[in-house]
């Protein structure tokens, strides 16, 4: 076998996480996720490369942030 | 299978991977729950940060929405997106469509996101061996394809 650095770096990610993943999409595509959302519900975001994990996060995000007392935003 | 074992699982597949060298340097791998899954029953898994590194630099980002019902593990929604440092990238996907034609439920893109070209299910294990045997090892048939330079217009 090789020498190798390779290590597995594994961990629960918190709300806040998933909000800087959102907020990292929402700079990169210049539109909020909601708005993105609303397009990719109307198949208009297909030149979006990350529409599953976007709408992924999106809906897990909004869930638990909803379920957590919270606003269901971004 | 439980959600637990899928995880080792997970953390099996990438290890045998990283101890041939194929994969390098910090593997991240993310959980997050999702609402109407227990997490004992599943959730998202995410390597998306600085993704699976490979030994010439590609990388793998990995998006898989599991449920485990009865044992089985249901990969809801996954998008395993594959990307040399030239360009040029392919990407299985699981996503639900209004349009099975122009997107199939399970599909794929290779170089550019259009057209959506209909694929059978995949899961990590199935997409690093294809990876590995066609950018990895060393024989005649990735010898034909690495260094290869395409020119093209859609």
């Amino acid at each position: 076998m090789p020498e190798t650095d390779f290590y597995i770096e594994e961990h629960e990610m918190t709300l806040e996480e998933v909000k800087a993943i959102l907020e990292e999409f929402e700079r990169r595509y210049g539109m909020t996720s909601q708005e993105f959302y609303e397009k990719w519900k109307r198949g208009e975001t297909e030149w979006v490369s990350e529409s599953v994990e976007w709408s992924g996060f999106f809906r897990a995000y909004q869930a638990r942030n909803g379920q957590n007392g919270g606003q269901p935003k971004p | 299978m439980t959600y637990a074992e899928y995880k080792r699982h997970i953390r099996a597949i990438l290890t045998n991977y990283g101890r041939q060298g194929i994969l390098v340097g910090a593997t991240p791998i993310k959980f997050f729950p999702v609402q109407g899954i227990s997490p004992n029953e599943g959730g998202i898994v995410s390597a998306r940060d600085s993704h699976l590194v490979f030994q010439d630099g590609a990388k793998l980002k990995v998006f898989e929405e599991v449920r485990v019902t009865d044992g089985e593990i249901h990969r809801l929604k996954y998008s395993y997106h594959y990307e040399r440092l030239g360009g040029y990238f392919f990407r299985y996907e699981r996503e639900e469509s209004a349009d099975l034609l122009r997107k199939p439920e399970y599909h794929m893109h290779v170089i550019v996101n259009l057209p959506h070209f209909n694929a059978p299910p995949v899961d990590l294990e199935t997409i690093l061996k294809l990876i590995a045997a066609n950018f990895y090892l060393p024989d005649v048939y990735a010898r034909q394809i690495v260094g290869q330079e395409i020119h093209l217009t859609v």
